[in-house]
């Protein structure tokens, strides 16, 4: 079953020239991870927006086209309502913190306290939370006495506390050292473990690669490509739109150059090595 | 698990049991009997006492004041209270005394000193003024060293008032120290493009406007983030919501109250004969 379904979605901000997003048809199925990529200002962070509803409900501007989230037009839920499906965690950290918390167990406690969920559960949850996010060593800390990468595991945590089926998730790494930004993938990795749908917009190619289902490359508020990460990243496309390529893919390209064919993509390193030592590449004269 | 340890019962000066206190609730509490006070019994308490010193002037100001500090003292708070007052509210009513007995003109002459002359009027109601300004400023030092910030949030809830109207006050308090930290944010940004903010106060001032715009900027850009931010943590839900702590009000506490608004009554019902007589 489709979990998020975009058709034919051609969005303007007010005051904008042209459209951000063109013509947007996409479909993401029930569980999937989802990535979309693109350079600055390609539109991804506006089409996360239009699946949470933000856009147009609450940026309003000029808006075409239908979003579905589990087969139910949005068009008519408020942006409160769709809450319930679709968790949202925006690029920056910072406004991602309820304000009138004084320590993160609070901020992961609040939207849970919101919803009326049971004292007991709700101790429960945050403690499991803390845990899945590590960062159980803050429980206590002022949320605004974090660093920006702390703040953002809150952020994360904040939201997937909630639930809900549908997880659209905004530069989650863009502050986060190497370390910790494995610690984010595989916490949404678990996410998706439990069935829920994760759309993502990320840089960090590599990471893009090993754990996405399908990947999206945006470019001028068009989809340039959609496919799994080897097609996408083997797309002309990619390169055009200055996309760092993984380096598995950068290499296998490379070697190419000099006569190396290495079968299929390898999305990882150690994935292209395995390639290559199992003899099964060919050198040619 | 047993329905006691759910509700526990307690018995423990006037016999009481809370369905609100579940395990998983915590109650605000320091185990200090002025500070644990139900922030409605502390606010009518300071209420009163400010009210009596404004009614009665010099012949209240100093019960009043004394009842402050040993309240604060009760509190575990003499010496902060003792700071802030003598800083403050003492220095305050002093000038307000100096300022009149020189200013206000009056046939009655005290002494001269070079150009003033101190009139016996100016001395009277210079005290007149700085009784009452004493005794309000004792009362709400007394506040500040006993009244907690969450628990008065947390009690406001508990009486009914609007989350919406709660976020708005808790919201408002730690916005200071939010913007203190975006603020360090943005120097140290500015920083590593060579403007200087560490050097002395000056440059440091010169260095504190450029922050000013992107400061505002933030502000406004984060508010609309963070009321999406809200939405989607189910602050526009309309069922009952859970609190995992609890402000008590206890019986003590109402009759308290009670005692506080009869003891007003006979107070006011006093200064009224006074007036009369
Ligand atoms: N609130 C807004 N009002 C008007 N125009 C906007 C608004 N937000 C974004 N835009 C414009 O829409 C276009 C797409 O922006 P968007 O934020 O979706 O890009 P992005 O792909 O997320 O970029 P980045 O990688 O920098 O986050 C940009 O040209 C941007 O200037
Ligand atoms: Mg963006």
């Amino acid at each position: 079953m489709d979990s998020v379904t975009l058709t034919d979605v051609t969005y303007t901000y007010p005051g904008s020239e042209g459209p951000v997003l063109r013509d947007i048809n996409l479909s993401i199925r029930a569980g999937e991870f989802c990535s979309i990529i693109g350079p600055n200002g390609a539109g991804k962070t506006t089409l996360c927006a239009a699946i949470r509803g933000f856009v147009p409900k609450f940026y309003k501007g000029d808006f075409e086209g239908t979003v579905r989230i589990k087969g139910e037009d949005i068009a008519d839920a408020s942006i409160g309502e769709i809450a319930r499906d679709v968790g949202f965690v925006f690029q920056n950290p910072f406004t991602q913190m309820s304000g009138i918390t004084a320590s993160v167990y609070d901020e992961l406690a609040f939207g849970l306290r919101n919803l009326g969920v049971p004292p007991a559960q709700i101790r429960e949850r945050v403690e499991g939370m803390l845990e899945l996010a590590g960062i159980t060593a803050f429980r206590d800390r002022d949320p605004f006495q974090l660093s920006g990468g702390q703040q953002q595991r809150v952020a994360l945590a904040a939201m997937l506390i909630m639930e809900q089926d549908v997880i659209v998730i905004d530069e989650p790494t863009s502050q986060l050292d190497p370390q910790s930004t494995d610690d984010v993938f595989a916490l949404i990795e678990a996410a998706q473990k439990q069935g829920r749908t994760i759309v993502l917009v990320e840089h960090k190619m590599g990471h893009v690669a090993r754990y996405s289902d399908r990947v999206v490359l945006m470019g001028e508020g068009r989809i340039q490509a959609i496919g799994t990460p080897a097609d996408v990243f083997t797309d002309p496309a990619a390169a055009s739109h200055g996309i760092t390529l993984p380096e598995s893919i950068e290499l296998a390209q490379r070697l190419a150059g000099h006569g190396v064919t290495v079968p299929g993509s390898p999305l990882t390193v150690p994935a292209l090595i395995g390639a290559l030592s199992g003899g099964s590449h060919h050198v040619a004269d | 698990m047993s329905a006691s340890a759910v509700s526990p019962a307690r018995t423990s000066r006037g016999s009481y049991s809370d369905p609100r206190e579940s395990p998983a609730t915590e109650v605000l509490r320091t185990g200090n009997g002025v500070r644990d006070l139900n922030p409605a019994t502390q606010l009518s308490l300071a209420g009163g006492l400010a009210l009596t010193a404004v009614l009665f002037g010099p012949l209240c100001m100093v019960i009043v004041v004394t009842i402050c500090l040993v309240l604060s003292a009760l509190a575990g708070r003499a010496r902060p209270f003792l700071t802030l007052f003598t800083r403050t509210i003492l220095i305050l009513g002093i000038a307000i005394v100096a300022l009149q007995t020189f200013f206000v003109p009056g046939t009655t002459e005290l002494f001269s000193w070079w150009l003033f002359t101190a009139t016996a009027e100016g001395l009277a109601a210079g005290i007149q003024i700085a009784s009452r300004v004493l005794g309000v400023g004792a009362s709400v030092i007394l506040l500040i060293q006993i009244l907690n910030l969450d628990r008065l949030v947390l009690d406001m809830e508990q009486r009914g008032m609007s989350p919406r109207a709660t976020y708005v006050i808790t919201a408002t308090v730690n916005i200071i120290p939010q913007m203190r930290k975006q603020m360090g944010v943005i120097m140290d940004a500015q920083k590593s493009r060579g403007v200087e903010t560490d050097s002395n106060l000056w440059v440091r001032t010169q260095a504190f406007v450029p922050t000013i715009g992107p400061l505002i900027l933030n502000s406004i850009m984060g508010v609309e983030e963070k009321a999406l931010t809200l939405e989607s943590r189910g602050f526009s839900a309309t069922g009952t919501r859970t609190s995992l702590r609890y402000v008590e009000d206890r019986p003590r506490d109402k009759r308290l109250r009670v005692l506080i608004v009869c003891a007003l009554v006979a107070i006011i019902g006093v200064r009224i004969v006074l007036w009369i007589l």
